[in-house]
């Protein structure tokens, strides 16, 4: 009965909005574009409003976003732990660096797609280590990465620059967006874009058969294996695709600092990654854009509600991340299912009460 | 000794017992009969307290035990030996034993230990064992001696027949039999093998899609062809 | 000679400290199949527990005291506000809750105790013995260390073995569902579980702080390399835990005589070595369907 009123529902809502929605609506991929270039511009009228210091803030909370959803691919999806995603940013972070070192002047859409793809070589190295590992065990081995890989840029410190690292320079902005274009504006531009192509390109693919048998794997592990799927393989193929998001973010990271030293790239950083996806809601690339806007908005206002309040200094230099481990603490208990998690509740609540209004009004 | 009345009990939207009544007599054996998924493991489940009921009640000697929790409802001296995996397979045979001996109330552990093996002598050769070297049908055995240790006043016992031989089952059945009569055992039974709980039964009830169809003497049902050919495969 | 001497007992003396800590971790994910990232911050505090207390003049034991005491009690509140509530939630949960604890009490100490650096003194001296003329690379506080973890670690293991206490642990560990059954209070063996734990913890942490010097971060490092251990010697098998902080001690101090640098290199090299060849660590039985 209710099926059929949905069915009667929803054939007449297709008629009027029948030949666009028609062309984009059914394939993911077009709809999925559309909806990225509708969110740049507005991003781009935004990033006209708004001071330098924010958009050095949303620059920031694109490098997250790309790492993030990077992240929600292999741990969301196909539920592999990782606690060394901050050590693959490194390896795209010093590619670029290096790269720029010996050539200067090369485009930086190569850099970045060469950063993406040594990345990529590394994750595939540790993922087929990693492929046997779970739960605990693969969070050991990665936590281990993570703590390991910044200490070879200190051991070979002639070619990595040691502590103090590689120095980079930002991406000036082309003249023909005028002299006042701030180059703070000119990288928020182009990591808004690399975080929407990363999301519109993993979006398709967890929407393919590729996502099926990820979250199939990460479901039943056996039952995958007696369906035929090549278990091991899908794991390895999962951190290659997700270590190439984590370069990408890396590359424009070292873009964002103008460095890429091993500091950068502590076990803290890879532990932020894990908390974003989960603070935002586990598996869902939405979540994964919450969880990048929790992670650089909370600190960033607690910081200056902090220093704004006079307090001492060892008070004010720790109360931001104080309340940020409060928040997430919190934020679990509160919303298991994450911010995406919430927000889907109450959306269900909402269409769940309206419904059951239509129903009454269609019976009445 | 125990009423049940009017219990039901759901999963999401899918009703397992619906206003289950049913009456076990002190000093009995009762044995509850039906298909598989008429609900007789979620009866169990929820007057051991594992299950929360929806609706109706639990009450042993008058008292309602259907909000408690599962460790209360055991203190007050129900036992239960659930379906299948019933021991822990980590800890040796004389720890299982040990945990079932520390829930009773009388009796010391040396004691319970001792019954137990004059219950099932295999147990005592193996107890230092771990219990997962045992075979199903010494599992099976482990895990009524355990309940048993507690000194139950009421014992839920559900699908003993599953992993054991015939025999080792009749052998069973007649030391419940003898402990009914002794220490004055009460016994709720949950059987799909309806056949030898029919004969060991004093009382017996047909759940069928989760619903009481039939409670009655143990003979009578034996002797209603109709009803075990349409209930229980016959 | 004598330098290999120096290092094997340097070694087991620091590899003890990561046994304690791992084995603390072995614990808490038998009880409750959780990794307690804030196992190292919880540590920290009750270390500074004990500071406060040597400071207001009580004597070294009494601090020593006072910490453990401290650390159950930490524990088994960790345990009953954060980790109960999550019991049922998808693992990734607690792992999020026990990383915003850990941030939280690193942030949290230093705004209380300010965030410079302090010492904190050893219980016996730290010089080398000496037995006759000849001074021996073992110092009074080394034996001591060494000492009260394995004492430690055997009170534990009697407890776990030989009671009736620990018995109920075990079974609400294993099975959690049938020892309910049995009339145990699961979730009050869970919440003695993290206590103990957070006691073992409290022991490494007042130990390697003379060493490594009081500040919110020190036991950060120890921390990981206690974790280390714990996979190594597989996470289900607290004898297991114990052999892979010893392990870790002995091998990281080889490899920082060496090189270091590469010490924490070297860590990641065996790890991965070991994990290689028994993705379930040295000791495991059974092997871990678990994500």
């Amino acid at each position: 009965m209710r099926k059929a009123v949905g069915a009667v529902r929803q054939s007449g809502r297709r008629v009027p909005v029948a030949s666009l929605w028609g062309v984009v609506g059914r394939r993911p991929l077009a709809r999925h574009g559309l909806f990225a270039v509708l969110v740049a511009i507005a991003i781009v009228i935004f990033s006209y409003q708004v001071s330098s210091y924010t958009n050095y803030n949303l620059a920031e909370v694109a490098v997250f976003v790309i790492a993030a959803a990077g992240l929600t691919l292999l741990t969301g999806v196909n539920g592999q732990i990782s606690l060394g995603h901050g050590a693959l940013m490194a390896v795209g972070a010093y590619t670029t660096a290096l790269l720029l070192k010996s050539q200067p002047n090369l485009a930086m859409i190569l850099v970045l797609l060469t950063s993406v793809a040594t990345t990529a070589g590394a994750g595939l190295i540790f993922g087929v280590a990693a492929a046997r590992l779970r739960g605990p065990y693969l969070a050991g081995a990665t936590l281990a990465l993570a703590l390991a890989l910044p200490q070879l840029a200190l051991h070979f410190s002639s070619l990595f620059g040691g502590e103090e690292g590689i120095p980079i320079t930002p991406p000036s902005a082309p003249s023909w967006l005028g002299a006042t274009f701030s180059s703070e504006q000119w990288l928020a531009w182009i990591s808004v874009v690399a975080a929407l192509v990363t999301l519109v390109l993993l979006a398709n693919l967890m929407r393919s058969w590729v996502g099926r048998t990820l979250k199939a794997v990460r479901d039943d592990e056996v039952a995958a294996l007696l369906a035929g799927i090549n278990v091991g393989r899908i794991q390895v193929l999962a951190f290659v695709i997700s270590a190439g998001c984590a370069g990408l973010a890396g590359a424009l990271f070292a873009y964002w600092v103008g460095l890429a030293a091993p500091a950068a790239f502590s076990v803290t950083l890879s532990l932020q990654l894990l908390i974003a996806i989960v603070i935002g809601g586990l598996g869902s690339l939405v979540g994964a854009v919450w969880g990048s806007l929790v992670l650089v908005m909370v600190p960033d206002l607690t910081g200056s509600l902090a220093s704004g309040l006079n307090l001492p200094s060892s008070i004010a230099n720790n109360l931001p991340l104080a309340i940020f481990g409060l928040v997430l603490m919190v934020a679990i208990l509160a919303f298991p299912g994450g911010i995406q998690g919430g927000l889907k509740r109450l959306a269900g609540l909402g269409r769940s009460r309206w419904r059951q209004h239509g129903l009454r009004r269609e019976s009445g | 000794m125990l009423d049940v009345s009017d219990l039901t009990v759901a999963y999401g939207q899918a009703v397992a017992l619906d206003q289950v009544s049913l009456t076990v007599p002190e000093r009995s054996i009762t044995a509850v009969l039906g298909a598989n998924g008429a609900g007789k493991t979620t009866l169990v489940r929820t007057i051991s307290g594992l299950v929360r009921g929806r609706g109706g009640s639990v009450r042993l000697d008058g008292l309602d035990i259907s909000r408690l929790a599962p460790e209360r409802v055991a203190r007050l001296g129900i036992a239960h030996v659930p379906e299948g995996h019933g021991v822990v397979t980590e800890l040796s045979v004389e720890e299982n034993l040990r945990l079932g001996s520390m829930a009773s109330r009388g009796g010391g552990v040396r004691q319970a230990l001792e019954e137990s093996y004059e219950l099932f002598p295999r147990l005592r050769s193996r107890r230092r064992l771990s219990a997962a070297s045992l075979s199903g049908g010494e599992r099976q055995m482990l895990a009524i001696a355990r309940g048993l240790a507690a000194h139950p006043r009421l014992l839920l016992l559900d699908e003993p027949s599953l992993g054991l031989a015939g025999q080792v089952l009749q052998q069973i059945m007649s030391k419940l039999r003898s402990l009914v009569a002794d220490r004055g055992l009460t016994v709720l039974l949950i059987e799909q093998n309806a056949r030898s709980a029919l004969s060991v039964a004093d009382d017996a009830v047909v759940l069928a899609l989760g619903q009481v169809v039939a409670h009655d003497r143990a003979a009578k049902l034996a002797a209603d062809r109709d009803l075990l050919g349409t209930y229980l495969g016959f | 000679m004598h330098t290999l001497l120096v290092l094997i007992i340097e070694g087991l003396v620091q590899g003890a400290i990561y046994a304690a800590l791992a084995l603390a971790l072995v614990l808490i994910w038998r009880a409750t199949k959780v990794i307690n990232f804030a196992q190292g911050a919880m540590a920290m505090v009750t270390t500074y527990v004990a500071l406060f207390v040597i400071q207001l003049g009580l004597s070294y034991w009494a601090a020593f005291a006072i910490a453990l005491a401290f650390g159950f009690l930490l524990g088994a509140v960790v345990e009953r506000v954060l980790v109960r509530p999550v019991e049922s939630a998808s693992p990734f949960n607690v792992v999020i809750l026990t990383l915003g604890l850990y941030l939280f009490l690193e942030a949290v100490v230093p705004m209380i105790f300010g965030g410079s650096i302090r010492s904190f003194p050893p219980a016996f001296a730290i010089t080398g013995i000496e037995v006759g003329k000849v001074q021996v690379p073992l110092s009074g506080f080394d034996l001591f260390t060494f000492g009260s973890v394995l004492v430690v670690v055997l009170l534990l293991a009697a407890l776990f073995q030989r009671t009736n206490l620990g018995l109920r642990m075990r079974a609400s560990a294993f099975s959690p569902e049938v020892a309910r059954l049995l009339g145990i209070r699961v979730g009050r063996m869970l919440t003695t579980g993290w206590a103990l734990a957070a006691v073992l913890g409290a022991l490494a942490g007042i130990l390697i702080a003379p060493t490594l010097l009081l500040q919110p971060t020190y036991m950060d490092e120890v921390f990981i390399f206690g974790f280390t251990g714990a996979i190594v010697g597989g996470l289900d098998s607290p004898w297991g835990s114990v052999v892979g902080g010893l392990l870790m001690g002995l091998v990281l101090t080889f490899v920082g005589y060496v090189s270091p640098d590469l010490e924490t290199l070297a860590g990641l090299a065996i790890l991965t070595a070991i994990l290689m060849v028994r993705p379930q660590g040295l000791f495991s039985g059974h092997r871990e369907r678990r994500v």
